[in-house]
């Protein structure tokens, strides 16, 4: 006895029957216990026909007007089949999109992707027309990427509403989408989008080759084809970039990357990305060279503090406190002298609190988020620090890292966990250690390519060219000329 | 094959001088910066004949893959270097109290690093020296501008205790570079003499700010300093409220990281070239060096010993493969 779940596979192998009875019947057996199947059987010029739609997927307002009633009108001489076919494809237009579906699996990916299927008594295959009305969220202001003079769009979960997102800002015709369909279970659409005329062909080819190595069931969210799109080698920060702004997606476009555009995620996938990308915004080019320069600057110094400054103290006043001068070295001896703990769980008991205090905040419901600001920073900051459980040099020094950590949200994960790397490496070797790490840690950034475009360009290896828009913010006039694409990185 | 550019060989190889000064503990003479200048014009003509040769299209990896005796002793060489510098960054380590407990640990670690690092491959390394490097030169930046309060210009005077031709041997004794680029020139597509001029155009000018700036600070200060870049250093501090100690320090373990894996990468390829069935290459050359520089630090040796293996490289290695080439064995 064949298992239920093997026949259902077996039957969306086979190509759609004729007989329109055995071709319900089919469709009947593979949609066997869902309730949203909706079966509409009709004459169409005195053929039996039927059309059918997933409950909730398609617009009933546009099915209605654009298919029911002008379908029903039809007359066509000879009553035939071949007849009919003919002249629903080439003599009527009732969707912008059409297709047809030569087996039950491509009837039932169009069936629930909101098409109107249309099965005809002689016809060997489904006609599908696009009439697609699900529920969705409009397109609103991007949630984790804001930006004081950029777009205020971002990308939804709908990859047609994304797609035409890019389209609007791009309309060369140079921009291609191109769709692809991965999961072997959740059929989910994927939209390549890239410049021709900008992107290498061999990097196409290669993202192309490595989406078809994956053997996904589902695709629910971006992170399901990161792993599959990266080196192998482990690298302590992303290569793959992502971003849930249009006009971000269409200026990495324009540099000769390409853009993953993934059906029920508002995040596009750039690939390369490269290191130096997390520290650059939208509003860059559109404040001055000047004032640009100077905030990135600051980020880069951010970076540092964020991932440094805990480990630095607690080498210096662990290992190396001659380093310090006297009236520090004084302030920072009162202070510990009466806390309980050794300094280096000190400094990873806070850094490990803020984490539940952030991931409380961001998992618990709006209504009683601003509870934990009140426990967080007045209770359990203010209690510790008055009965001496941990020192307030402590407290100042994590507190600002973190808050360091804030101006280059791309790199969070990566500089959570290196910090508390950093730690341990100090608290155990002070400078020694963080100087050990720091070297893995760079060694690790100089490997790490992104298919063959090392990440840590333009630093290493250096390209002097890379700069205006890295070190500097180069102005409009200089940065327009050169037409600068990635691919200059390339080894 | 071709992986790297000339400019990164170029500062793969000033990182390597770098860290043979700043761990230097003979004190710096204006004598020296004369013997420097002399040596480091003398290794440029000798480096000409190694870019000749393989601008003829010579390759080292090709004939080691051929023959075993030459570039087993060229892995022995690195070998030895890389014991040296182990023991070297034992030594200074100690001055600079390096809080490891047991002088084996702080070798162990580096060593631990220096295996991941080396698994990454000589491309790493060389895009990572583009990022040492410029924290080198901003480090002595950093030093400039601690030194110039401190600077006393009349220090700057010759020494009784030593002579140009010292110097120029000196330099010599601890030109590794010259090897090393004969390895690595194995690495670049279009070597030319851009590499070697760069090179010891660059170990000169390095070695004039160090050793200037020292005499400077130091003075008569330095005969009694064990290693006299640290004693300047911690001398020239560049904020009246805070030492800046803290970045020599990085930057030590930073070069000594660099250094290790250079001649790990470089002897693990050359061993996987020419006993191709040896597995973990990398392992056994740090093994290898660790236990070199535990026999060094048992006696000691006069660094003249490098000044023949020099001249064998510049002098005898181009002419045997330059013969070779001519009967079609390597090209």
């Amino acid at each position: 006895m064949i298992p239920k779940s093997n026949e259902t596979e077996y039957l969306l192998r086979q190509p759609v029957i004729a007989n329109l009875e055995q071709n319900i019947a089919c469709i009947q057996k593979i949609a066997e216990g869902s309730s949203d199947l909706l079966v509409n059987r009709f004459l169409l010029s005195g053929l039996p026909a039927a059309l059918l739609c997933c409950e909730g997927m398609m617009s009933t307002a546009m099915l209605t007007e654009l298919i029911l009633e002008p379908i029903t009108r039809v007359h066509v001489t000879p009553k035939t089949t071949e007849a009919i076919a003919d002249y629903l494809q080439n003599r009527q237009l009732y969707s912008t999109d059409r297709s047809q579906a030569k087996t039950y699996a491509e009837l039932f990916r169009f069936l629930h992707s909101g098409f109107a299927v249309l099965v005809l008594e002689g016809l060997n295959y489904a006609l599908v027309y696009g009439v697609q009305g699900y529920e969705k969220r409009s397109v609103s202001t991007p949630t984790g990427e804001d930006n004081i003079m950029g777009a205020k769009d971002g990308f939804i979960e709908v990859i047609r509403i994304n797609m035409s997102l890019v389209r609007r800002r791009m309309k060369s015709p140079q921009l291609k989408l191109k769709l692809l369909t991965k999961g072997t279970k959740s059929q989910t659409d994927l939209c390549l989008c890239y410049m021709a005329d900008r992107v290498p062909k061999a990097l196409i080819e290669q993202i192309l080759a490595r989406l078809d190595q994956m053997e996904l069931e589902s695709i629910l969210s971006s992170g399901y084809l990161e792993p599959f799109l990266e080196n192998r080698r482990c690298c302590f920060f992303d290569t793959i970039g992502t971003t849930q702004r249009p006009d971000v997606l269409c200026a990495k476009l324009l540099e000769g990357r390409v853009g993953l555009l993934i059906d029920g995620t508002p995040f596009a996938l750039i690939i390369p990305k490269l290191f130096c990308e997390s520290f650059q915004t939208m509003d860059d080019y559109c404040f001055r060279p000047a004032y640009t320069t100077l905030i990135r600057w600051i980020k880069y110094l951010a970076f540092l503090v964020a991932l440094l400054l805990p480990a630095l103290y607690l080498a210096i006043a662990l290992h190396h406190p001659e380093l310090l001068n006297r009236t520090l070295l004084l302030i920072l001896a009162e202070a510990e002298q009466n806390a309980p703990i050794s300094l280096t769980a000190e400094a990873v008991g806070v850094l490990v609190v803020y984490e539940i205090i952030r991931e409380a905040g961001l998992r618990l419901p709006k209504a009683v988020g601003g509870a934990v600001s009140i426990v967080a920073g007045l209770i359990i900051g203010d209690s510790a620090v008055s009965s001496g459980l941990i020192s307030t040099p402590m407290l100042t020094v994590t507190a600002i890292s973190i808050i360091a950590g804030f101006v280059i949200p791309d790199l969070a994960q990566s500089i959570t966990l290196l910090r508390l790397a950093f730690l341990f490496a100090a608290g155990f070797w002070g400078l020694f250690g963080i100087g050990l790490l720091g070297a893995v840690v760079l060694f690790n950034l100089c490997a790490a390519e992104s298919f063959g475009f090392p990440i840590m360009a333009p630093f290493a290896p250096l390209y002097r060219r890379g700069f205006r828009d890295t070190l500097t913010r180069a102005n409009f006039r200089k940065m327009q000329s050169g037409n600068f694409t990635v691919e200059d990185y390339y080894e | 094959m071709n992986k790297l550019r000339v400019n990164q060989v170029s500062i793969v190889l000033l990182l390597n001088t770098a860290f043979t000064f700043i761990c230097q503990n003979d004190a710096f003479t204006v004598e020296g910066i004369f013997g420097t200048l002399l040596g480091s014009a003398t290794l440029l003509l000798l480096s000409l004949p190694l870019v000749w040769c393989y601008r003829r299209g010579f390759s080292f990896s090709r004939y080691a893959q051929q023959h075993r005796v030459l570039p087993l002793l060229v892995v022995a060489y690195c070998l030895i270097r890389g014991g040296i510098s182990f023991l070297r960054i034992q030594h200074t380590g100690e001055t600079l109290a390096l809080p490891v407990t047991g002088k084996l640990m702080a070798a162990a670690l580096i060593a631990l690093v220096c295996l991941y690092t080396a698994s990454l491959g000589i491309q790493a390394l060389a895009r990572s020296s583009t990022l040492i490097f410029g924290i080198l030169l901003f480090t002595l930046a950093v030093m400039l501008i601690g030194a110039i309060p401190q600077a006393a210009p009349q220090n700057i005077a010759f020494s009784p205790d030593d002579t140009i031709w010292k110097s120029f041997l000196r330099t010599l004794s601890v030109a590794e570079e010259l090897p090393l680029l004969f390895l690595l020139l194995d690495f670049v597509k279009k070597p030319n003499c851009r590499i070697a001029l760069h090179l010891w155009i660059g170990k000169f000018l390095i070695f004039l700010y160090i050793a200037l700036l020292s005499m400077a600070v130091l003075g008569s200060r330095m005969k009694s300093a064990p290693f006299p870049f640290f004693a300047a250093t911690a001398v020239s501090q560049p904020f009246s409220t805070q030492r800046a100690d803290a970045l020599y320090f990085v930057l030590f373990v930073l070069l000594s990281v660099f250094r290790i894996t250079l001649y790990t990468v470089l002897s693990a390829h050359l061993l996987r070239l020419t006993l191709p069935q040896l597995l973990h290459t990398s392992s056994i050359c740090l093994v290898v060096m660790l236990a070199i520089s535990w026999a060094s630090a048992q006696f000691s040796l006069s660094p003249l010993w490098h000044i023949p293996i020099l001249l064998g490289f510049a002098g005898i290695v181009p002419l045997y493969f330059s013969i070779l080439q001519k009967r079609g064995a390597c090209a």
